[in-house]
């Protein structure tokens, strides 16, 4: 009979780099901490998917024995899975350091302890290493509830910290622009140069209105996480979406398909709903292609314990390789020449995760991107 | 390299108003800034790279790295600012720590940051040692 291993959620990753191959492993304090703090629920997987070491608890739950030197077992599902969540980070770091083929170099999973860490600083970091990927199963080991509560609070205050930050820079920069444009008002003479510096005024402070509304967004939603659950039709959500953007899609007339008869109902919080589909179908809108007009096919269906809402467009695509790695942190913005704060993508990212999702994005340049939001029929 | 918009506008006006003689290019991503640097040859690389400490895709200290070890070899003597805005929340260290990086100037520049410019542009070209000691 196949064993069921349960679904592994990637808690934490960072990232090492060697000498090939070797057990001398450098990395910063972070993937230090890593190391330590959860031994025996790391796996260290080389890009190219091989393991260099299995971690104790893992080993256990997968009931493979102590020194076991097949470790064939371990790579069916288990793997994959894990494996194609962390794979946006293990692609992020392919884009820093060169890559090559990975040996397994031990015969059976040798201690952490075997393994020499060194902690290096960013610009000490040499290119012609093996870069390698942490990843810290959070759904195996002993951890009791209030290091799991601790490590929420953690991820919590590191998205708040990315946030204010990213809302920071982007309000300083802003408020530089403008200040340093009402010099120039001041100082042009010719009324041509005078309505420019008008019209980036008027720019730069409507850009700062979207980022503080942005930050009344997130406090807001940070006020109202204990409400009403609702049994929530698609279809209807949707339409209401598309009423929000009227404004927007009047100018590029999209073709929008649907197709919700897997599943037509989830129970799920409106107003995060509702934010979940306006995020994806505005960023839909607002990245298409010149020229081509846009088409959006939207889907649900259903996926082990998760309900699938799927958006695929038409559009001018994510360079994968360069930034999965930031696609949902806030204030990041990959496409500057066009209108947007970095905010929304982020925001919905962490309603779905907080409330026991995922979102899974493939992409192609020139192509078209898919958003897979993994959503939790929720229960009261 | 900077994606905030406006900020173009902004730097050439201050150029032509104040009259620095400099020549700019403005690119507002990390990827197109290094297109742009790898489309130029030895003779034509620029003087100075000057670049937004928060960036998409990479952080200033990536560009900076990603900069210095795709250019460093060939183009010792350019020179390399993280730009800043008063206020902004970053570790002013952790940039000047790095050999690469000339200095952090203060945004939006104003003549004070030329005069800084102009300096280091002259004694690097001086002193062709100045960036390949890091190397």
């Amino acid at each position: 009979m196949k064993r069921v291993i349960p679904e592994p959620t990637i808690l934490e990753s960072s990232r090492l780099s060697s000498p090939q191959p070797s057990t001398h492993l450098k990395g910063g304090m972070y993937a230090g901490h890593l190391l330590k703090k959860y031994a025996a629920n790391v796996l260290l997987v080389t890009a190219a998917k091989d393991l260099l070491y299995v971690g104790e608890h893992i080993m256990e739950r997968l009931s493979i024995p102590q020194g076991a030197t097949n470790l064939e077992a371990i790579t069916d599902n288990y793997l994959s899975a894990l494996l194609d969540k962390g794979l946006q980070t293990v692609e992020a770091s392919m884009s820093i350091c060169q890559f090559s083929q990975v040996p397994i170099h031990q015969e059976k999973s040798s201690p952490l302890a075997d393994f020499k860490f060194e902690p290096v600083s960013v610009h000490e970091q040499k290119p012609n290493v093996i870069e390698i990927e942490i990843l810290v199963d959070g759904t195996i080991g002993n951890e009791s509830l209030a290091d799991r509560e601790l490590q929420k609070l953690q991820r919590e205050n590191t998205f708040l910290d990315a946030f204010v930050q990213g809302a920071s820079h982007d309000l300083n920069g802003s408020l530089v622009v403008f200040k340093s444009f009402i010099d120039l008002f001041r100082k042009y003479t010719s009324e041509e140069k005078k309505e420019n510096a008008l019209q980036f005024m008027k720019e730069t402070s409507v850009r700062m209105e979207r980022i503080l509304r942005g930050f009344s967004d997130l406090v807001n939603y940070q006020k109202r996480r204990k409400r009403k659950l609702d049994r929530l039709m698609f279809e209807t959500q949707m339409s209401s979406t598309l009423l929000q953007l009227g404004h927007k899609m009047a100018d590029c007339d999209p073709i929008i398909q649907t197709d919700f008869s897997q599943v037509p109902h989830i129970n799920y919080f409106k107003a995060y709903l509702n934010s979940i589909f306006y995020n994806l179908l505005s960023n839909a809108i607002k990245y298409r292609r010149e020229g081509i007009q846009p088409k959006i096919e939207l889907r649900t269906y259903a996926d082990t314990d998760y309900i699938v809402l799927e958006v695929q467009d038409n559009g001018i695509g994510i360079n994968m390789k360069e930034c999965s790695h930031l696609l949902f942190e806030p204030f990041q913005r990959f496409c500057p020449e066009r209108e947007g704060t970095g905010i929304g993508l982020s925001f919905i990212h962490k309603i779905v995760v907080e409330h026991g999702g995922y979102i899974k994005v493939d992409s192609q340049l020139g192509k078209g991107s898919t958003f897979s939001v993994y959503l939790k029929n929720l229960e009261n | 390299m900077d994606p905030m918009p406006g900020f173009e506008f902004l730097t050439r006006a201050n150029i032509e108003f104040n009259e620095w003689p400099i020549e700019i290019e403005y690119v507002n991503s990390p990827l197109d800034a290094l297109a742009y640097l790898r489309s130029k040859s030895v003779d034509d690389f620029p003087d100075a790279i000057l670049s937004d400490w928060r960036l998409p895709f990479f952080n200033g200290v990536e560009m900076a790295y990603r900069i210095f070890q795709e250019f460093g070899k060939l183009h010792p003597k350019t020179l390399f600012y993280i730009c800043t805005c008063p206020n902004d929340q970053l570790d002013r260290q952790q940039f000047e720590q790095l050999p690469l990086v000339t200095a952090v100037l203060p945004k939006p520049f104003d003549n004070g940051c030329f005069g800084r410019l102009w300096t280091d542009a002259k004694q690097a070209k001086a002193s062709p040692q100045h960036l390949a000691m890091s190397l």
